[in-house]
């Protein structure tokens, strides 16, 4: 009893001891608790959650990209700040969807605040999506974003390509590159992410489509997320591979198993 | 009257001693060798199901606007193959659960195969006298992974669209008669008009009937040659031991039976399997991510996944790169899986009839031989989801590639190493099973 106890204690051990391998021993700066931005006003918490990485002034620091690079604007500040992507806890974190550390007042004045540096990226959009059509938004969806996060929303792999383009350290380590899920996304952030392209992906603002495209593209990623889906369970929604597990496991196992009872049932040899 | 009417039957056809003489036939008991019955039984739903979609199917690629109850689909112009297809699976009633059944059918159908002629190889059934109906069963898996994948590209969605564009390419690949083959066999440039109706011919007509025509011979060869049987007390090379086809045998064919048609009405009925609604039509201009074929394509398409960029120069051709993983390595496992039975009986030149099974220790070469083979094939069937295990573990797609190029080639000749060590182990102990085998017969197996 004692033994099993000293093996499962040093599993323990080792395995946090692996986990923990991934951050680094001290933190990059305070942790930042959920709602403690509240009632605060946006330069405080820029400040004191951002301005490490972006620069006090949101010019970039040798831990994070500049915010007045073109790219950036209420969109992005609003996308990265609404999915949770930001802020990071140490800046070689994976950058993906999170909770929010902040609630959507926090959100609004830090967006308002950031706004005041003087970047030229891209506004937060003005959706319409009772006029959005549904059949253009499939058509649409099919031909620019399915490559990527798959027919079904449910977001795929992508090949990494050349990983050693920048020397900041914020982005020097290969990381896996990942094209997510839709299945969380709101309409707002489906718009943002579509005019800013965040991380790996395109820009498809308004260079590539009109308001009214936009608006069915995200009508269509919303209807994704509940589509009138028939047959039964929808086992993740990536196709072939997990159909093949059932018909391997649940399919063929069970008649497998009911063979061996037929046989085994028939009495002495 | 019923008598007299058998009777005057059996006066002009003289079946009844045929009758009493098959109702005696003897089975034996192991359940393994209900295994091909599994894949017999799935190939009657099959049958079942498919006449049943080939009411409503529409071959055809011309164009037409599609009416049916699926928004999003409402108005926009799909195949004739693709509306007939959204029509079974949204207006037809019990369409979709005959989709389903018949698509869960054909996974079974394949996988229950590749069992079966797992039990046939590691128990040497294949050997002498039963070369030709081991010949007939390799047949009849290469035409139904065949059939398959005629089935899995009729609905013209999307992920059928990039298989059969893959298919093509594949085609093209053949030196000298490629570029030939992709033209006739599609009937033009991809996508070309021809092909869904050409595949409708091959996929309900062509396959089927040589499928259901070599599954009888595969039959009564069987009958005729009988039953092999695991060595025991009272079994000899001469005879079978086991139950009576009437009334034990039937009893248990007939509840196999049933067992396979709830089991594929089940997963039909409760696991949504290939919805070609979210895949959306096919259109040459797009593509989606993840996009696999159904299983038993998959260690083909894992080849294509794991193939180095390598491209060769000969006698003033170029030899394209898709032409090694997807025509040279499925020609050459199927040429030795045809071969097989003769390099065995060559190499072991063992060439008596065997009416007796091994058990896998028994041939402790055959068995390593075999499981290092299967290790192959499954890790290259692992390797066309190299996306998805990148994004489940969140790795680069190309660390999970470069892992999988060592583990085809590296792993195996040791798990042929360890399956040898074991079965030598296992047969120099004596012991009944693994649990009761001594580590140390596996360690020095000749004391």
């Amino acid at each position: 009893m004692s033994r099993r106890v000293a093996v499962a204690a040093t599993l323990v051990l080792v395995l946090s001891a692996c986990s923990n391998q991934q951050e680094p021993a001290t933190p990059f700066r305070p942790a930042i608790e959920a709602g403690e931005g509240e009632g605060t006003s946006g330069e405080r918490l820029f400040q004191r959650d951002c301005g490490w990485c972006h620069g006090s002034e949101g010019d970039g620091t040798d831990r994070g990209p500049s915010l007045l690079d073109g790219t950036n604007g209420s969109a992005l500040t609003h996308f990265v700040l609404t999915t949770g992507r930001m802020p990071l806890d140490f800046p070689q974190q994976r950058v993906q969807r999170t909770e929010p550390s902040y609630d959507d007042e926090a959100i609004a004045s830090i967006v308002e605040y950031v706004d005041s540096f003087g970047q030229t990226g891209p506004d937060i959009p003005d959706l319409n999506l009772d006029e959005a059509e549904l059949q253009l938004g499939l058509e649409l969806y099919q031909e620019n974003c399915a490559a990527c996060h798959s027919t079904s929303g449910a977001g795929g792999a992508l090949a990494t390509g050349d990983e050693t383009g920048s020397t900041a350290t914020y982005a020097s380590e290969p990381r896996a590159n990942i094209a997510p899920e839709v299945d969380a996304s709101s309409p707002t952030e489906i718009a943002e992410a579509m005019i800013t392209g965040p991380g790996t992906m395109p820009v498809f603002g308004n260079e590539t489509f009109s308001n009214e495209e936009i608006d069915s593209i995200v009508r269509y990623v919303v209807y994704l997320q509940h589509p009138d889906n028939r047959g039964g369970a929808p086992v993740g929604g990536i196709g072939p591979v997990a159909e093949g597990a059932v018909a391997w496991t649940l399919g063929l196992g069970l008649l497998l198993g009911i063979a061996r009872l037929l046989g085994t049932k028939s009495g002495p040899p | 009257m019923i008598k007299r009417f058998v009777r005057g039957m059996d006066e002009r056809l003289g079946a009844s001693s045929f009758a009493r003489q098959a109702l005696n036939k003897v089975f034996p008991d192991h359940w393994s060798f209900m295994i091909g019955e599994i894949a017999l039984y799935a190939f009657v739903i099959l049958v079942l199901t498919g006449v049943f979609l080939s009411l409503f199917f529409e071959g055809s690629t011309g164009e037409v606007v599609y009416e049916g109850s699926y928004e999003p689909l409402q108005g926009v112009e799909v195949s004739r193959a693709y509306n007939s297809v959204m029509e079974l699976s949204y207006d037809v009633r019990a369409g979709l659960v005959m989709r389903q059944i018949h698509h869960w059918a054909a996974l079974l159908f394949i996988a229950a195969m590749v069992v079966h002629l797992c039990r046939i190889f590691f128990t040497g059934a294949f050997r002498k006298p039963r070369e030709i109906n081991w010949i007939i069963g390799v047949t009849l898996l290469l035409l139904g992974i065949f059939n398959g994948f005629t089935g899995y590209s009729l609905p013209d969605d999307l992920l059928s669209g990039t298989g059969l564009r893959i298919a093509h390419s594949i085609a093209l690949s053949v030196p000298l008669v490629g570029t030939w083959t992709a033209f006739l066999v599609f009937g033009g440039e991809f996508p070309a008009e021809d092909i869904i109706g050409r595949l409708l011919v091959v996929h309900i007509m062509i396959v089927p009937a040589a499928i259901g025509g070599l599954i009888a011979a595969h039959l009564a060869i069987l009958w005729r040659q009988k039953h092999t049987d695991f060595p025991g007390p009272g079994r000899t090379e001469t005879n079978v031991v086991g139950s009576k086809l009437w009334p034990t045998y039937a009893a248990k064919s007939v509840s196999l039976f049933l067992a396979v048609f709830a089991v594929t009405a089940l997963l039909g009925g409760l696991v949504q399997i290939n919805p070609v609604w979210l895949y959306g039509p096919f259109r040459p201009e797009q593509v989606s991510s993840p996009a696999q074929p159904d299983w038993y394509m998959g260690w083909v398409e894992g080849a294509l996944r794991l193939m180095p960029a390598w491209e060769l120069r000969a006698f003033g051709f170029e030899i394209p790169n898709p032409f090694y993983p997807a025509v040279l390595l499925p020609g050459i496992t199927f040429l030795l899986l045809y071969a097989w039975p003769f390099l065995e009986a060559r190499f072991t030149k063992d060439l008596e009839p065997h009416h007796l099974l091994d058990r896998a220790r028994d041939q402790p070469a055959r068995t390593a031989l075999g499981a290092a083979t299967l290790t192959f094939y499954t890790v290259l069937f692992f390797a066309a989801s190299n996306d998805l295990i990148a994004k489940l573990l969140e790795v680069r797609v190309e660390t999970v590639t470069t892992i999988y190029r060592i583990l085809v080639l590296g792993l195996p000749p040791v798990v042929g190493y360890v399956v040898f060590r074991l079965m030598k182990g296992l047969l120099a102990s004596g012991a009944e099973r693994f649990t009761q085998m001594p580590l140390s017969a596996v360690l020095h197996p000749r004391r």
